[in-house]
């Protein structure tokens, strides 16, 4: 019975994987700015902090979608989630008028 | 009229008079002052001399002992891993483990990852101790891999990409272009081109081509100038310090698989200096001299 209860806590953790990494603005850090992650159902808010970081886990994995919110404007981007972290240094850029979120 | 005229003396034969004496007690000083100075000079000349002889002197010494530890902590390792009738999996990926651990900077590891993969996909254990062993092997190389990088990354420039596989990439029919890299290093700017022909997610190996373009700019050597295309497969076991393409101009570049799974990876570009590359015994040698430039300075 413990052990079946300790598998399965250890599972559920396990299955927990995420991003992190951080949001610029050219070379500026973007703090406190809305950022989402979507993997099928599942929406995970968050906010980079003072520094421009963010830090999002999903219970979920496999292929999902980070957006940022700045100025008005949502901009989207793929990405994977693996059974451990995974960093992405996320950069803002301006086309035509529209922002862009690319991997950087 | 004779003895008058030599009795009588005028100012400037007054002046020479007085002078004499004190123009040689100022060149006696003169010349005191000229070796003192000069003898400090050449005593602090001798100091940092005798500083920087002290350092590099320590640095021999704790190099020679290091290295002497890790002749034999590697014989004692690796000679292991070739004996007959040798351990149980844990115990090989222990050694695994330290061997990775103190080795990845001068050692190609690839060749004995691989051969301890085979033999725990190979091996009669269970299968959720195969699993864990798996896991326990990939987990250290994404290790060695994560603190290269940091290496790596600290002396030169990094691109990441996230690749979402199709069905295509994975039978190979439809190869991924990622976005060009255009990074400088040094004053020189290159423009990287990353395709990925097949996605292997059983053995976690992906098939890519890297375009390497170098614009003629000043000190970059003619025949560096223009496209180089490499081909070459990417895991986990792959390691950027060993596993690089050189550059002109002393530079390397490599790409380096940070994760993969049944849906997508995470690649990585790294660019850097060719005195990272491979085996470089710490401290690298541009931070030797930037010491003794430092030593210099502050004398």
């Amino acid at each position: 019975m413990f052990a079946t209860l300790v598998t399965t806590v250890f599972a559920a953790a396990s299955m927990l994987s995420g991003i992190t990494g951080d949001l610029r603005l050219g070379e500026k850090y973007l703090a406190l700015i809305p950022v989402q992650l979507k993997c099928g159902t599942e929406v995970v808010e968050g906010k980079t902090d003072a520094a421009g970081s963010f830090h999002l886990t999903a219970k979920g994995g496999g292929k999902c979608q980070v957006s940022v919110t700045y100025e008005k404007q949502t901009a989207a981007l793929d990405v994977v989630l693996f059974d451990q972290p995974a960093r992405y240094r996320l950069q803002l850029e301006l086309k035509d008028g529209k922002y862009v979120l690319k991997r950087v | 009229m004779t003895d008058r005229d030599g009795d009588a003396k005028d100012f400037w034969d007054k002046l020479r008079i007085i002078l004499s004496p004190i123009g040689g007690l100022l060149t006696a000083l003169a010349v005191a002052s000229l070796g003192f100075i000069g003898s400090r000079t050449v005593e602090r000349q001798q100091a940092a001399e005798a500083k920087i002889r002290l350092y590099s002197e320590l640095m021999t010494r704790r190099e020679e002992s290091e290295a002497t530890l890790r002749k034999e902590m590697f014989q004692s390792i690796i000679g292991s891993f070739f004996d007959a009738g040798s351990a149980s999996l844990e115990t090989k990926l222990l050694k695994m483990e330290l061997l990775a651990e103190n080795f990845h900077e001068a050692l190609n590891l690839a060749p004995l990852f691989k051969s301890i993969h085979r033999e725990i996909t190979g091996g009669s254990e269970p299968p959720r101790l195969k699993q864990a062993y798996e896991a326990r092997l990939a987990d250290l190389a994404r290790e060695v891999t994560r603190k290269q990088m940091l290496v790596l990354e600290s002396g030169g420039k990094r691109k990441d990409w996230t690749v979402v596989f199709s069905d295509s990439l994975a039978e190979g029919a439809a190869p991924v272009q990622l976005e060009d890299a255009e990074l400088t290093l040094d004053g020189i700017k290159r423009r990287f081109r990353v395709t990925i022909s097949r996605a292997d997610t059983i053995a976690s190996e992906l098939k890519m081509a890297l375009e390497v373009e170098t614009v003629a700019q000043p000190g970059v050597p003619s025949e560096a100038v223009g496209r180089h295309v490499v081909e070459f497969d990417v895991g986990f076991y792959s390691t950027p310090m060993i596993d690089n393409t050189r550059l002109s101009n002393d530079q390397r570049v490599a790409v380096v698989l940070s994760d993969m799974n049944r849906f997508g990876a995470s690649v990585s570009l790294i660019y850097f200096p060719g005195s990272r590359a491979s085996l470089r015994e710490k401290p690298y040698y541009e931070e030797i001299l930037r010491k003794l430039a430092d030593t210099g300075q502050g004398r």
